[in-house]
């Protein structure tokens, strides 16, 4: 069968809570055929094809209780704050260059005023831009539900394509990470036929150094596996080593072997192997070279 | 069924609409609003751009109800045959128009870029116009109009001052 793009193919019932207290309430009512709709830029296409087809939206864009955007001992990022307002947040704290350039990357203003952090999360794409970036960060989602609120390491958050952790009744509520110490710096690459195409590869990287020494590295890809990873066989081989090129290109070669791409209608594994260690180098020598100052 | 108002180009217009109808439909088939174009209906090519409320939305992925008290505008809402916005002036002068059907859309995300920054660079511009694809005219006449039309803006404001 064609598959109709211009239409909505499933009757459901839309929901606007002013509260968060009564979103989740849809949520705990409706369960699984409920679906929480934040910028639409994922979920009413998976609408159209026919991929999701849930009973009941719950439009949780005008919830004041997701938009929270705090700069403190921890960086806070409501979830339903929208790129467009993410983007000149980061951009003003001036240290994290690494989520910034990973919105920054999308370009497209039609998604950068809808999107939000929120939904990239919970859309669950192993390629998704901002989950390596935040990784590297090593970020938490704050998560609730009318019952419970808990917090999510996001190395945890991702259980496989389309996949994470939230039960149906839960939604998220921010994302959050401690505030850089001094001499941190990150960075992220991607990798994508056109501009505003899905990612082939991506990778984001968080160092500190003393000197040429790397005495904190982080390393995450997105696209590469059946969610967004981190590189820890290579974190580990930089982390308290001194940096020179032989130890880059170790660490590009451990990447290469550690992640698990397939291939897929924008490109083959064996292009994402060697893509990956490629924009690894670039991602590292852009973040080293920030740390130094 | 539910009862919306959408103000389109500044005129208030009341409909009724289920809720799994999306905007750009409503607007074509329900508001006459045929400028705005129906492209791949899944945000890729960015024909059915509007600004909702000022900023550059894809209408194929918004719904309607989304839509409702909120300020949309079109082409036509930017300027008219008589009166042209100069982004307009600069498409028609540049040739940046062929078949047409990318133009509603390419020049609302101009005019979305050119608010946001209104001395863009050409990749810059470029990238305010990577949600749009052109299929006639491989984009150098539109990045040419756009690049003369946010030199035409900044030069009036220098001179109205």
């Amino acid at each position: 069968m064609t598959v109709n793009t211009r239409v909505l193919i499933n009757d459901f019932t839309y929901h606007v809570p002013s509260t968060l207290a009564e979103a989740l309430g849809f949520l705990d009512q409706y369960g699984e055929d409920a679906a929480v709709l934040a910028g639409g830029t994922d979920l009413i296409i998976q609408m159209k094809l026919g991929r999701r087809s849930p009973k009941f939206l719950v439009d949780v864009s005008k919830l004041e209780e997701l938009k929270h955007l705090e700069a403190g001992e921890k960086i806070l990022i409501g979830a339903g704050r929208r790129y467009m307002d993410v983007l000149p947040f980061l951009q003003g704290l001036g240290r994290y260059h690494g989520l910034a350039e990973a919105i920054d990357s999308i370009g497209k203003l039609q998604v950068l005023s809808v999107a939000t952090v929120g939904g990239n999360l919970g859309n669950g794409s192993p390629a998704a831009d901002t989950p390596p970036p935040l990784m590297t960060y090593d970020a938490s989602v704050r998560v609730r539900s009318a019952h419970q609120e808990r917090v999510v390491p996001l190395r945890e958050f991702h259980t496989g394509p389309g996949a994470i952790v939230l039960a149906p009744n839960e939604i998220i509520v921010a994302v959050e990470f401690d505030a850089f110490p001094d001499g941190r710096a990150s960075a992220f690459r991607k990798l994508t036929r056109v501009a505003s195409d899905i990612s082939k590869v991506t990778c984001a990287v968080a160092v500190e150094r003393a000197g040429e020494t790397c005495t904190h590295c982080r390393i995450a890809l997105g696209a590469v596996g059946p969610t967004p990873l981190r590189a820890r066989s290579a974190e580990a081989a930089l982390e308290g080593r001194e940096v020179d090129a032989s130890a880059v290109e170790e660490c590009a070669r451990l990447i290469v072997e550690e992640i698990s791409p397939i291939d897929d209608i924008r490109c083959s594994e064996k292009y994402r192997r060697e893509a990956a260690g490629v924009l690894f180098r670039d991602a590292f020598a852009s973040a080293w070279e920030r740390a130094k100052c | 069924m539910q009862d919306i108002e959408i103000k389109v180009n500044g005129r208030p217009m009341r409909t009724t609409v289920a809720v799994d109808e999306t905007l750009v439909d409503v607007l074509r088939q329900r508001l006459g609003v045929v400028e705005v174009k129906n492209g791949c209906g899944q945000g890729d090519c960015g024909a059915c751009t509007v600004l909702l409320d000022g900023e550059a939305v894809n209408s194929c992925l918004t719904l309607a109800v989304q839509a409702d008290g909120r300020q949309v505008t079109t082409t036509r809402g930017l300027g008219t045959a008589e009166d042209p916005h100069p982004l307009q002036t600069a498409f028609i002068e540049h040739g940046a128009v062929q078949c047409g059907f990318c133009s509603s859309g390419m020049i609302l995300s101009a005019a979305s870029l050119l608010q946001q920054n209104a001395a863009p660079t050409r990749d810059e511009i470029r990238e305010g116009i990577s949600g749009n694809l052109c299929r006639c005219t491989g984009y150098t006449k539109i990045v040419d109009a756009i690049d003369e039309a946010a030199k035409a803006g900044s030069s009036e404001e220098r001179s109205a001052r």
